[in-house]
């Protein structure tokens, strides 16, 4: 099933038009990634989806329902949440009181809690500890941990690996496929094409504001003209 | 000599934590949309015609008409919000700091033309008498009241924004609108209660300020709010206990003034402190001092 549907998406700022006809749809279950080099429009349609920016044409439609003009705190409500690029943790408040942000629709249990600390053990170590004083890859865990206090159906997730060490990015990686083996559907965008077409199933190549190429993981990481853009071979 | 020192202290206490109540507003405003809402002190003006109005008026005792001026103040703080800045939320700075001043500008002129410049007398509640301390050393009931009403207000605004999902939502938005987007708090609702809530709170700072001064009449926001606004940005603007400190300093500053060196020049050893605060310590007594970040 097409749990997540973009078709033929438009997004400008102003007199700039970032996105210009963008399509491509996450199955349930699915692992899919939007790749690209900065400004191709990632973060863009990651945006719209969520409802911080309105499209300029086009739909995004979300368990068959459109989303495109949808207030982003309703979004957030059917179960389709961003990690935002930048992490963006609230640094003045405590670990649990950013994982309690990310249950604010809902009401958090002590059990929300338990699953995101057995997920990422230093959370629970840090737990009273502001989250500004967090180390750079402690501080994309609490990101991701705190969007799924909300039990998303999917996630969102713009540039995991931002910023992080190598060993800290293969961490995260394996985290976001035990999310999915969980059964969160996620699309990720990223700009470390490796990676992200390590775990995916299927994946999208953006360039400026339009999808150049599209197909199974395995097929991209094959593909000649994908090698030499983004895979550095 | 020591006894005269103590009394001075107790009526800087007594202005200056109607300073803080009110100075909450301007801080809590502009730590959620970074703006100085120089309607704040008109907001005071208002509420202290609502009270006015309700007992002279229709003869309604005076508590239950400060709790309606708190609801009246909050509704105007939202109206406020609605109209005249939500439309300029992407705008520069600069102009809704304008736009601000247009309201207050607004506000004045409006209750200038409805009901004259004529000062009316403040209906103030039939508190008098004091209490002694200690030798000479006496604080009027008032006094005691305004201090423990505004120390009340603070504790409930503090629990408020610590441990409510509201004040969560508040504190989230004030750090980062963007993100706490992203956690589904509706934003736009959360900055309307911080309007709420800051006018509410000076609904109950007009009412201790009329009934120490009661008189009423269109102007009488410009220089409380302008004090306020001063105490706010000397504790450090956005920071909630900031514009208590502030408060307070300001009040008792004020009144040691007065008291020991002229009464003239009490307002110009006021902003004189401001200015040297911002010079040493731009983010105020209680900021930190963080570089803009890129």
């Amino acid at each position: 099933m097409k749990l997540l549907k973009v078709t033929d998406l438009h997004v400008s700022y102003g007199a700039i038009t970032a996105v210009k006809g963008v399509s491509f749809h996450v199955n349930e279950g699915e692992i899919v990634t939007l790749i690209g080099a900065n400004g191709a429009g990632k973060t863009t349609v990651m945006h719209a989806i969520s409802g911080l920016l309105k499209p300029a044409s086009g739909t995004i439609e979300f368990l068959k329902k459109n989303i495109s003009t949808t207030a982003p705190h309703k979004i957030i409500a059917q179960g389709l949440v961003q990690v935002p690029e930048g992490r963006r943790i609230f640094a003045k408040m405590t670990v649990k009181e950013n994982l309690s942000m990310g249950a604010y629709l809902k009401k958090a249990k002590a059990n929300d809690y338990q699953e995101i600390y057995s997920l990422f053990p230093r959370l629970h170590e840090r737990r009273r500890q502001l989250a500004g004083t967090l180390s750079g890859g402690e501080q994309q865990m609490l990101a991701i941990g705190r969007a799924l206090m909300s039990k998303p159906k999917m996630l969102l997730l713009d540039e995991p690996s931002m910023g992080l060490a190598p060993i800290l990015v293969k961490e995260i990686f394996r985290i976001i496929k035990e999310c999915n083996n969980a059964g969160v559907t996620i699309l990720l965008v990223e700009q470390n094409a490796n990676m992200a077409l390590s775990i995916a199933d299927r994946a999208y190549v953006l360039e400026t504001g339009l999808v150049a190429l599209e197909g199974s993981a395995e097929d991209l990481i094959a593909n000649d003209d994908v090698k030499k853009a983004y895979l550095g071979a | 000599m020591f006894e005269m020192f103590v009394s001075h202290l107790i009526n800087g206490l007594q202005i200056g934590s109607i300073y803080a109540l009110i100075a909450l507003g301007y801080t809590m405003v502009y730590g959620i949309v970074k703006l100085i809402n120089f309607a704040h002190g008109d907001v005071i003006m208002v509420g202290a015609f609502i009270i006015l109005f309700l007992v002279t008026g229709a003869g309604i005792p005076f508590i239950p008409a400060v709790l309606t001026a708190m609801a009246g103040c909050a509704l105007l703080g939202v109206l406020m919000e609605k109209i005249a800045y939500k439309p300029l939320r992407n705008a520069t700075r600069l102009s809704a700091l304008i736009t601000a001043i247009g309201v207050s500008l607004f506000l004045q002129n409006a209750f200038l033309v409805r009901f004259s410049p004529n000062p009316r007398p403040f209906p103030r509640p039939a508190i008098s008498g004091s209490l002694n301390l200690f030798g000479d050393v006496s604080i009027s009931y008032l006094a005691l009241v305004t201090i423990v009403v505004s120390a009340v207000m603070m504790i409930l605004l503090h629990f408020f924004v610590k441990g409510t999902k509201m004040g969560k939502a508040m504190r989230a938005v004030s750090e980062d609108s963007g993100a706490a987007c992203l956690m589904g708090i509706n934003v736009n609702n959360t900055i309307a209660v911080t309007f709420a809530v800051g006018s509410a709170l000076a609904a109950v700072g007009s009412a201790l300020y009329a009934s120490t001064y009661p008189q009423v009449e269109p102007f009488m926001g410009l220089q409380m709010g302008l004090k306020a606004f001063v105490a706010a940005v000397l504790g450090g603007i956005g920071i909630i206990p900031g514009a208590m400190l502030g408060g307070i300093l300001l009040g008792i500053v004020e009144s040691m003034t007065k008291a020991y060196i002229s009464t003239q020049l009490s307002d110009a050893v006021v902003y004189g402190i401001l200015i040297i605060v911002l010079l040493l310590k731009p983010s105020g007594l209680m900021g930190k001092t963080t570089g803009e970040k890129v």
